[in-house]
């Protein structure tokens, strides 16, 4: 379990044990500041960073986040590849909330947010895994 | 200025529990240990494993006699919440019509929580936070000089803090709320979802005692406002369902809120 959270620290693994990610519905994650989305849109110094795979109701998933200049530029929720539409669902649900919580992270800097995620999959739509994701990837401006 | 940042999340009983540890990290294996405790401490109290010892009592299999140390205490430490928070906080059921329920959980995530911490701490660590489903251990600071800073989720905008505090350790944030689906505690005077209180956040050295005196003033209302004045150590922050936000007297004397931010 370590092992394949480190590599995941790293950020240079796939995690083990699973192909490496890619995001749900085959496209690469759309960039925050509103670029075309494509690979040509994403800045040389931007790295992706994995999350922890988080064991939901809908299979194993993970938020990544791109650090650019030690900031999160973007947040994308990315899951195993063979999934089924469940998941394409809980990603199209999930991002969009996900996204404007690390805006709101990043205004008020907080280190941590108390308030009732309790369930696994709760936590995966939630800021607290963009802050751990980000803090795991040596982000400086979330906290 | 770099500094190592341990971050690690475990998903244990039913939830995310996300340490991130801070300079001086603790020696090797404390990490490991605080995480092998938790898990040790979901088979022995779970609910939803039958085999615990809370599911074995729960179902008359076993007696008091018969478990460790650590559910006696928990048991008893539940007995007196009750009495404390004047029946409102009930880990046993006591009210229900229909039978009882054995139920420690909002006592015993709190307190595994803070021995989870103390392992850290017990192994060198000085600063750090963990975060279990919600409810924050805050021990030292985030860096020299600097408080960490806790969001307060919002009940009704997700995308959104309620407000944030700036806290420094040893302390400990547990939050009871309904959020988006709906009522989701319920009374045990009334046998119905409590209604008043939106969310019910308690700051106190104690994590196990803030969570379950947020859950009690989840179920008082505003009337817990004044109750908690009268629990030495620990304020409260409540919005109410018409977005209205009441804190606790001590707030201001005993840490530093940010009063501008409150978004209701």
């Amino acid at each position: 379990m370590f092992a394949d959270l480190n590599a995941a620290r790293a950020g240079s693994q796939p995690i083990a044990g699973l192909p490496a990610p890619m995001p749900v519905g085959g496209t690469p994650p759309p960039t925050v500041a509103g670029g075309a989305g494509g690979a040509s849109a994403v800045a040389p110094t931007r790295q992706p960073f994995d999350g922890p795979v988080i064991p939901t109701k809908y299979g194993p998933v993970q938020v990544q986040v791109q650090i650019a200049n030690g900031a999160i530029a973007d947040v994308a929720v990315i899951a195993h590849p063979d999934q089924d539409n469940k998941s394409r669902n809980i990603n199209a649900s999930a991002l969009p909330q996900l996204r404007s919580e690390v805006l709101t992270a990043q205004s008020a800097n907080v280190h941590s947010i108390s308030g009732a995620t309790y369930t696994s999959t709760a936590y995966l739509q939630s800021l607290q895994a963009a802050i751990d994701t980000a803090h795991g990837a040596g982000a400086t401006t979330i906290a | 200025m770099t500094t190592a940042h341990l971050v690690h999340v475990e998903h244990v009983m039913g939830m995310a529990v996300s340490f991130d540890i801070r300079e001086p990290l603790p020696a090797a294996g404390a990490l490991d240990d605080a995480v092998r405790w938790l898990h040790d401490v979901d088979a022995r109290f779970s609910t939803y494993r039958r085999d615990s010892q809370i599911s074995r009592l729960g179902r008359g299999e076993i007696a008091l006699t018969d478990v460790d140390d650590d559910v006696r205490f928990v048991l008893r430490t539940c007995l007196d919440l009750n009495a404390i928070t004047e029946g409102a906080f009930d880990a046993f059921g006591l009210t229900e019509r229909h039978g009882s329920t054995l139920d420690p959980s909002g006592f015993v995530k709190g307190w595994a929580t803070e021995r989870a911490a103390d392992i850290l701490e017990g192994a060198g660590a000085r600063n750090f936070c963990v975060n279990a489903g919600g409810d924050i251990v805050l021990r030292g600071t985030p860096m020299a000089l600097r408080a960490w800073r806790v969001g307060i989720r919002h009940p009704s905008r997700p995308a959104r803090l309620a407000t944030t505090l700036e806290l420094r350790g040893p302390d400990s944030v547990a939050t009871s709320a309904t959020y988006e689906r709906g009522a989701h505690i319920i009374d045990p005077a009334a046998q119905r979802p409590t209604t008043q209180v939106a969310a019910a956040t308690v700051i106190g050295p104690d994590l196990g005692i803030a969570d379950a005196y947020a859950t009690a003033m989840f179920i008082m209302g505003l009337p817990g406002l004044d109750w908690i004045e009268a629990q030495p150590g620990y304020d409260a922050f409540l919005i109410t369902r018409s977005r209205r936000t009441h804190w606790s007297s001590d707030f201001d004397r005993s840490r530093r809120r940010n009063r501008d931010d409150v978004r209701t």
